[in-house]
Parts: structure tokens; C-alpha cells; sequence
């Protein structure tokens, strides 16, 4: 449904995407990753017509997204990251009004604007002013005029963000919902927890550039059988990595706080404390867990998702 | 397109503030110069006096518009016919006054003469006045023949050379027995002033206050249009307008609902303030629904005119600021603040030829000076084609801005 190949794009002299490829299928949610300024937006706004790659090739439900716009548009919605929709107007006339974008008219507006009120638990509130809805209302309501047209393909940018826990669940289930109706799904997200319960595969991008690609297991397997070994104390030097076996990686280090990747850590654990102690550092608190996509992402980035 | 005209209605309909604002600034900026100024200043009229007699009394006429208070509401200027006629074709005078060959003798014989004044039927206020110093000079003419004719014929006949000592003191002695001897004379004055009006078109009105209403009600117009125009920035900050790109519809539903929205929202502010003005000046009502069109029509070229701008500039603070600064210097020059007819030449000049003036100009022809609704429809085949053009350029720009 997805398909993305060799795709570029640059402003001038800065290249935001170099060279992505990847595709998506029905039914399957597609997790792009990366931090702030990786490239996934301007990816979703080529995807979506907004953009215009400077290279390469875009294609939705085989219709190409430079050459047929209008045919690829069609089958797409999208879900940006800010509330993208009229506060002077209710969620229904919202709803209406982007069907209506799509090409909806009269009665199979309707039936479909009722639809949606109903999957995003807002047509008892239907007639009020979006300005009186809640931020997890909004979202919701965001999410939903993505949806009135029944789109095959779904862009998600970062939905969740500020949403309560409550409205977050309803989201994510309807995407899951959408999924299993045969959907595809491109979910981009700065939530760990969100991409490993939702993402079928996951694509990881960083200076514009895929750095890796799989499911979710495919890419703990990078990381070998490796775990993850979090030390709670007081650490006065942070060069803790000369005095440790080469097996063992830092995967990051704070005065207070130390994060290991290491095989067979539950075997191991005499060996580092000793080497910490000799040191003169405590050790108050031990978490060990197998890689998370979190730990993933820093083993292959060298940051944090969110920096 | 019917979603996005209800939308933009609604989203203008919650915006209660900024909407009354437009339309109570030029209601205050109104009141506050009719305060401040009394009519809102004096009127000039340009009288062309074509002498034909080249007399002393032709001359004592013509240059009775110079004389005291006069000098200030008239301005004179001596021409031949021909040229006084293309001027006043051309609307750029208020009046032409022609003193016949043979006026002085006339006087000085006591017999019947005419002076012709044609008026221009593009004005009716300055015309009159005019109208009225002639009479005046007329009748004044007239009783000083009778009383000092011979005098004056004696006077006349000896400009070329200086007259004796004796001539003096008997002209002298003349007219101080003449004067001691008037008598009001009942028998009807042989000269007199003709009058023509050159096709009236009726429907005018001679209250000077009338001159402040087209440029009032144009002032409302550019500050509509200045913060309709702002709603491309609101859309965009909102994210609507990004979401609005990304679907299959084309972006020129979205573009000709907010100009109609717009064209709206100007005819209903400035027809509340059209029906104001018609009721207070009392002008014809048969004449309100023209005018309210013209506005719907100036306010989407102004709505054009200052989204192009909105949609180059590269910040809404840029935009906002930069339109600002256009807005003020266009009611200044357009005949917002003060009418054309009391500006400097050369600035009303600037002034008219500004798409706001324009607009103000044309309206005040049809409210103050009786043109047709005709000349208002001749008006908007220049409305029309500029409107179009710049919604062709916005069209345009639209493309790249949504994306953003």
C-alpha cells in the first residue's frame, strides 16, 4: 500500500531525507522512529503530497504521489500533530466539512459523519463547540477527521501527544481497530511503549537516513542476546567503561544512574560489583530487562528519542 | 464550496469584537471629525470665467470671486471658451461664468444683457454657490447703472488719459447728489444672469456632510478586508489549511469561498452604515441597492489586494504590521479622512488613482454628485479585472503557503 523508494529531499544545501526506502502493507502499522529533526516529518509531507521529493519515488495503493496526486490523496488520511480543525464550528459540522474535502456529499456524508462520532465516543457531544471539548476530546476529534472518508491508508503524526491515558487507550485501540479492518498505518511517535504495543515493523530514522528496519524482535535481535542492566547509586566518575570487560556497553551514564548492555547479565552481576566498589561507588538499587525499543534506539542513535 | 463559505461565516459571526471594531472605528474617526472640524473643512470651487467684453465692468465681474472672504471659497481662472468647456467636460471645475461681448455697454446703456453660467452637473454644492455670487453681482450691477450710470460711462471714457481737476470734482458732485436721491426703484432689473445646467441627473443632495459618508464607509471596507485577509494566517497557524492541502480537492474552492465571505461580510458592515448615511442625509432609497453592490465589489478587491500581500509576507506579525503600515497612508490619501474636494490637487490626484479611492471617488459621484448607477457598473469593468487579476496571483502563492 506503502512504498517508498530511494527517496530524497533537500532545502538547499541541508538534506532532511537521504535516500529512504521502505513500504507498508494492508493491515500492518508501520512505526517511523527518530528524534526531533530525523526526517520523518518532511517523509510523512512527501508521502502526503505536500512535499516534493527532490528524488526518488512515492507511491499509495499504486498510485504515485508525484504523477497522481489527486488518486493518492484520495485514499489517505491524514492525522497531524496539531489540532487541525475548527474551533467555531461542532464536531459534527468538523466532521462534515472535512468529508465534505474528500469529495463526500449527502447522505453517505451523513451516515459516515455518525460513524465517526460514534468510534471516537463523541456523538453524545456532537453538536457542542470543539472550543468546550477537552484536550483528549480534541484528539479525538483530530483522529476522527482523518477518518470520515474511510481511508485505506492512514498517516499518524504523533497522535497522542498531550493526550491523557484514558483517551490515549481509546486511540490507540482504534488504530488497531483500523488495522484489522485492513488499513495500513504509518505511525510516527516519540512513545517507546506506544510503537512496541502497536507497530507491526518499525523503521528507525536518524539524519535523514533509515538506520534500521524490521519487527520489533528483528531489531533486539541487532542488539544480540544482550540485556539491559540499570544500577541506581552514587557513581563519582563517569569513565566506567575503561574498567569494565569489552562485552559489556555503556548505554548511558549520569552520576546517579548507569545503563549496561551485557549477555548473560543475571550471571554477571558478582563481576560488575566488584568492579564498582573497587571504585569507591554504592550501589542502592538493580533493574535488570530485556532490551527495550528505548534502549534499542540508543544502542543504535547514541541519544534519546525525545532529545 | 457551501462548507467553507458556512465555515468562514461562522468563525466571523463568533469574531463579534473585531467585527463591531471595524465597524465602529470609522463611526468614531466620523463623529471625532465632524467635532474637531465643523463640516470637516471648506469646500474650493474652481470657477472659469470666460470674458468676452474685456471691459472695466467685465472686469469689476470677473474679479469680484477675488474679492475678501470670496478669495477663499473661489478660485478663479481666466480662459477662452473652447478650453473652458473641455474643463468643465472633464469635471475639473465647478462652474463657467461667460461675460458676452458688449456686457459693458449694455450696463452703460441700460439695455438688456446676459451673463451665462453653466454649471457642472457632476457637483451640486460648489455650482451653487457660484450660482449665487452671480446673482448677487448681478443685481448689484444692476442698481449701480441706475444710480451712477452716467458716471460710471464718464469714468470709463476717460481710463486712457487722466482726467482734469474739474472732471473730477463734477463726477464727484454727480454721485453725491445720485446718492442722496435714491429712491427704491420698483421696475425689474434689465440684467440678468442665465443659468444652465447641463444635463441634471438628479438625486443629490447639497448637505456638505454627504461628502464625508463614501470615504466613512470606505474606511470600514479596508479595515474588513485588512482582517478578512488575516484569516489566510489563521488557518495556516491552526494547521487546517496544511490539512486542507493534503486532500484531493483543489484549493480554489477554499480561495473563492473566503472572497465570497468576504465581499459578505464588507456589504453587510458597509450597508449598515450606507443605511445610516441615506437615512440621515436623506437620500433616495432607490439608490441604496447600487451603492451596497459597489461596496461588495470594492470590499473583495480590497480583500484581494491585501491577501496577495498577507500570503507573501513571511510571518503573521510581518504580514499584520506590514498591512498595518498600508492601511493608514490608503484611508489618508483615498478620501477616508478628508474628501477629495478639499485635498491638495496633486495629492486627491495620488489619492483617486488608489484602489480605495477609486472606489470612494465613484461612490461619491453617485451619492454626492448624482451619477448614474450606469457610471457605478462602468465602474466595476475596472473592479472586476483587477480583483480577478490578483486572485489569479494568489491562486498562485496559495499553493506554496498552505504547503508551509
Amino acid at each position: 500500500m506503502i512504498h517508498i523508494s530511494e527517496l530524497h529531499k533537500s532545502f538547499g544545501t541541508l538534506t532532511a531525507v537521504d535516500g529512504i526506502s521502505f513500504s507498508a502493507s494492508s493491515g500492518q502499522i508501520y512505526g517511523l522512529l527518530g528524534p526531533n529533526g530525523a526526517g520523518k516529518s518532511t517523509t510523512i509531507n512527501c508521502l502526503s503530497g505536500l512535499l516534493k521529493p527532490s528524488s526518488g519515488h512515492l507511491s499509495l495503493l499504486g498510485h504515485d504521489v508525484v504523477g497522481e496526486p489527486r488518486r493518492a490523496k484520495a485514499q489517505l488520511g491524514i492525522v497531524p500533530q496539531e489540532l487541525a480543525f475548527y474551533q467555531d464550528l461542532s464536531a459534527r459540522e468538523n466532521l462534515r466539512f472535512f468529508g465534505a474535502a474528500y469529495g463526500l456529499r449527502g447522505l453517505q456524508l451523513e451516515s459516515r459523519v455518525d460513524a465517526v462520532l460514534a468510534d471516537i465516543g463523541l456523538a453524545d457531544r456532537a453538536a457542542e463547540p470543539c472550543k468546550q471539548f477537552s484536550g483528549g476530546m480534541q484528539r479525538r476529534l483530530n483522529f476522527g477527521c482523518a477518518l470520515v472518508h474511510e481511508p485505506q491508508i492512514l498517516l499518524l503524526d504523533e497522535p497522542t501527544v498531550g493526550v491523557d491515558p484514558q483517551s490515549r487507550q481509546h486511540l490507540m485501540d482504534m488504530v488497531r481497530d483500523l488495522a484489522t479492518a485492513g488499513a495500513c498505518v504509518l505511525y510516527t511517535t516519540h512513545y517507546m511503549e506506544e510503537a512496541e504495543q502497536l507497530c507491526h515493523r518499525l523503521g528507525i530514522i536518524d539524519h535523514g537516513k533509515l538506520i534500521a528496519e524490521g519487527t520489533l524482535d528483528e531489531l533486539r535481535g541487532r542488539m544480540g542476546e544482550s540485556d539491559i542492566l540499570r544500577l541506581t547509586g552514587t557513581f563519582a566518575n563517569l569513565d566506567l567503561a575503561r574498567d569494565l570487560p569489552e562485552d559489556i556497553t555503556v548505554l548511558a551514564t549520569d552520576h546517579t544512574q548507569l545503563q549496561l548492555s551485557l549477555p548473560q547479565a543475571n550471571r554477571r552481576l558478582p563481576e560488575i560489583f566488584q568492579v564498582i566498589q573497587a571504585r569507591g561507588d554504592r550501589i542502592t538499587e538493580t533493574t535488570l530487562s530485556r532490551p527495550s525499543l528505548a534502549s534499542l534506539f540508543m544502542h543504535l542513535t547514541g541519544k534519546d528519542l525525545r532529545e | 464550496m457551501r462548507y467553507h463559505v458556512q465555515k468562514d461565516l461562522r468563525h466571523w459571526r463568533n469574531e463579534r469584537v473585531a467585527v463591531s471594531l471595524w465597524l465602529a472605528i470609522p463611526l468614531i474617526v466620523g463623529i471625532l471629525m465632524t467635532l474637531m472640524g465643523g463640516n470637516g473643512g471648506k469646500p474650493v470651487a474652481h470657477i472659469l470665467i470666460v470674458d468676452q467684453d474685456d471691459s472695466f465692468l467685465s472686469g469689476l465681474v470677473a474679479g469680484a470671486f477675488n474679492q475678501g472672504p470670496m478669495s477663499d471659497l473661489f478660485q478663479v481662472q481666466q480662459t477662452n471658451l473652447t478650453q473652458a468647456r473641455q474643463q468643465l467636460d472633464q469635471g475639473e471645475a465647478s462652474a463657467l461664468l461667460r461675460i458676452p461681448a458688449g456686457f459693458g455697454d449694455a450696463v452703460l446703456n441700460n439695455t438688456a444683457t446676459r451673463l451665462q453660467l453653466v454649471t457642472n452637473p457632476a457637483q451640486r454644492i460648489l455650482p451653487k454657490m457660484a450660482e449665487q455670487v452671480v446673482q448677487m453681482l448681478v443685481q448689484a450691477d444692476f442698481y449701480l447703472q441706475r444710480e451712477f450710470g452716467p458716471q460710471i460711462k464718464a469714468i470709463t471714457q476717460n481710463l486712457d488719459q487722466a482726467p482734469s481737476d474739474a472732471r473730477v470734482a463734477s463726477i464727484s458732485t454727480a454721485i453725491n447728489q445720485s446718492i442722496a436721491s435714491i429712491t427704491p426703484y420698483l421696475s425689474p432689473p434689465l440684467l440678468d444672469v442665465d443659468v444652465v445646467h447641463a444635463e441634471d441627473k438628479g438625486a443629490g443632495t447639497t448637505n456638505l456632510g454627504l461628502l464625508f459618508l463614501p470615504g466613512l464607509v470606505m474606511m470600514a471596507a479596508l479595515f474588513a478586508a485588512g482582517g478578512l485577509a488575516d484569516n489566510w494566517w489563521y488557518e495556516r497557524e491552526l494547521g487546517t489549511l496544511r490539512r486542507l492541502a493534503a486532500t484531493p480537492l483543489s484549493l480554489d474552492r477554499l480561495l473563492l469561498a473566503k472572497t465570497l465571505v468576504a465581499g459578505i461580510i464588507v456589504m453587510l458592515l458597509t450597508g449598515a452604515l450606507l443605511a445610516a448615511g441615506f437615512a440621515y442625509h436623506g437620500l433616495s432609497p432607490t439608490r441604496f441597492p447600487a451603492a451596497v453592490v459597489w461596496m461588495a465589489a470594492s470590499g473583495i478587491l480590497l480583500f484581494t489586494l491585501f491577501s496577495t500581500l498577507k500570503l507573501f509576507m513571511g510571518t503573521r506579525k510581518a504580514a499584520s504590521v506590514t498591512s498595518t503600515i498600508i492601511v493608514f497612508p490608503m484611508m489618508m490619501l483615498g478620501g477616508s479622512f478628508f474628501p477629495f474636494e478639499v485635498m491638495l490637487a496633486w495629492l486627491a490626484q495620488i489619492g483617486r488613482a488608489l484602489p480605495n479611492g477609486f472606489a470612494v471617488r465613484r461612490l461619491n459621484d453617485y451619492l454626492v454628485y448624482g451619477a448614474s448607477s450606469g457610471e457605478l457598473l462602468a465602474g466595476l469593468m475596472v473592479l472586476i479585472p483587477v480583483s480577478l487579476v490578483l486572485l489569479v496571483v494568489m491562486r498562485w502563492r496559495l499553493q506554496r503557503f498552505a504547503r508551509q
